[in-house]
């Protein structure tokens, strides 16, 4: 039995003739309804704020290059997400030797914010952050796939349809990767679990 | 979603994801057929993990930094208004690009196809006004040519020096060359018009001697006659 999902309208349908039509105050509404989303998507790539706002900034100045040839197959969402990775691969691909993992980005990395990183003497929350470290080192260790499945639909909160569009593949493919996602991250996260516990016992006589 | 789980069916594996992530829709067939894959207590154990995880990882995207959402609106919306009239122009040259390139071939197709016709009666006209080509000027036979400041006298295939030629000497010469009308005809009209007086023009002795005798005879029966009739 095929996994059959209802079929979405596509929220911005709305805005697609006048965008086509260049009309500006269309193109104003876009870019207020999705560029929180596109700056997520970006910044996980490009990881500096000030750089990810830069590319943001590319990928909608591109995206109103190309939406007269938006046919509207795939939903305007995915089209401006797919639009925006792309900026963000080739600005690493021409950065590569220029990313150097700041400390400020190694807190951030690890889910610490300033005024939480003065308070982290609290050993409870020094366990959570560890934990949230943890599971997003383990998120950048999942295979390519199952990652850009993974953070498309949990941390971008895209349908399944949406994000099938973004990694060309089909919707049940992508659930598919989604489940075996899961699962990896969870056998990931009680390795490093059971790691740390292990070289405690050894100490111990 | 056990060890089994290589097993699992690319379907099975859709409809669990489905389930434990919580916010895809199912239909109600679906929602039963996953829930009976997951119907031991591992496998519910396991599809608890799993939401649990999900849950873990939608709280970490909450805690993402965040940059100034109006700031960066701006700066997009000014990016794009400088982009706009190159996109423009862009545009609609995109969009006349076939009307533009259909009419250009149109218009070289007829600009072959009148070039024939409108050259044709243009070389007629110029062929008709042109003057008729001149004869060739004679040109003196090889090795004798002139001197370039002296005007060529030919004479049988010969140029004459102008300072080789005796004026008294052509002078008789021009005397002693009978009349054209004399040589043609051998004998004159007599200035009364009379055709039968005919005389001879030139050396009459000459004449009379080259006549046959019944020539002479006849000859002086006419003079006899002639003098009878006085």
């Amino acid at each position: 039995m095929a996994l059959i999902a209802p079929a979405t309208r596509d929220p911005d349908a709305d805005l697609l003739p006048a965008l086509r039509d260049g009309d500006q105050r269309a193109f104003e509404q876009l870019v207020r309804r999705h560029q929180r989303g596109v700056w997520r998507v970006v910044h996980r790539y490009v990881r500096s704020e000030a750089d990810a706002s830069d590319v943001v900034q590319q990928a909608f100045v591109r995206a109103l290059r190309a939406l007269p040839g938006f046919r509207g197959a795939a939903s305007l969402r995915s089209w401006l997400y797919r639009i925006a990775i792309n900026c963000a691969l080739s600005w690493l691909r021409d950065h590569r030797r220029e990313v150097p993992m700041e400390v400020a980005e190694l807190v951030e990395e690890r889910g610490l914010t300033a005024s939480e990183s003065s308070e982290s003497s609290a050993p409870g929350r020094l366990e959570r952050l560890d934990r949230e470290g943890a599971l997003r080192a383990a998120v950048t260790r999942l295979p390519p796939k199952q990652r850009l499945v993974l953070e498309l639909r949990v941390f971008d909160d895209l349908s399944f349809r949406e994000v099938a569009e973004l990694a060309d593949c089909s919707e049940n493919t992508a659930k598919v990767n989604f489940h075996y996602a899961l699962k990896r991250l969870r056998e990931l996260m009680t390795g490093a679990q059971e790691a740390p516990e292990r070289a405690t016992a050894k100490v111990q006589p | 979603m056990s060890e089994r789980d290589d097993d699992l069916r690319g379907e099975d594996a859709a409809l669990l994801a489905a389930l434990c992530d919580e916010r895809e829709p199912l239909t109600a067939p679906e929602r039963e057929r996953a829930e009976a894959r997951a119907g031991s207590a591992e496998a519910r154990d396991q599809l608890a993990a799993h939401r649990r995880l999900v849950t873990e990882l939608r709280g970490l995207s909450s805690r993402a930094p965040s940059p100034d959402w109006s700031a960066l609106e701006r700066s997009i919306l000014r990016a794009c208004d400088e982009a706009r009239p190159k996109a423009a122009r862009w545009w609609s040259w995109r969009s006349l690009g076939w009307p533009l390139g259909l009419a250009g071939l149109a218009l070289a197709a007829l600009a072959l196809a009148l070039w024939p016709r409108a050259r044709a009666p243009h070389e007629a006209a110029r062929a008709a006004i042109a003057p008729a080509e001149r004869p060739e000027a004679p040109r003196p036979p090889p090795g004798l040519e002139a001197p370039a400041d002296e005007p060529a006298i030919y004479l049988d295939d010969e140029v004459l020096a102008s300072d080789e030629i005796d004026e008294a000497r052509l002078r008789d010469l021009v005397q002693q060359v009978p009349s054209a009308e004399a040589i043609t005809l051998g004998f004159s009209v007599d200035d009364d018009g009379d055709e039968d007086a005919l005389l001879p023009a030139i050396d009459l002795d000459a004449e009379l001697e080259r006549l046959d005798p019944d020539a002479l005879r006849e000859l002086e029966r006419w003079l006899d006659a002639a003098d009878r009739k006085g």
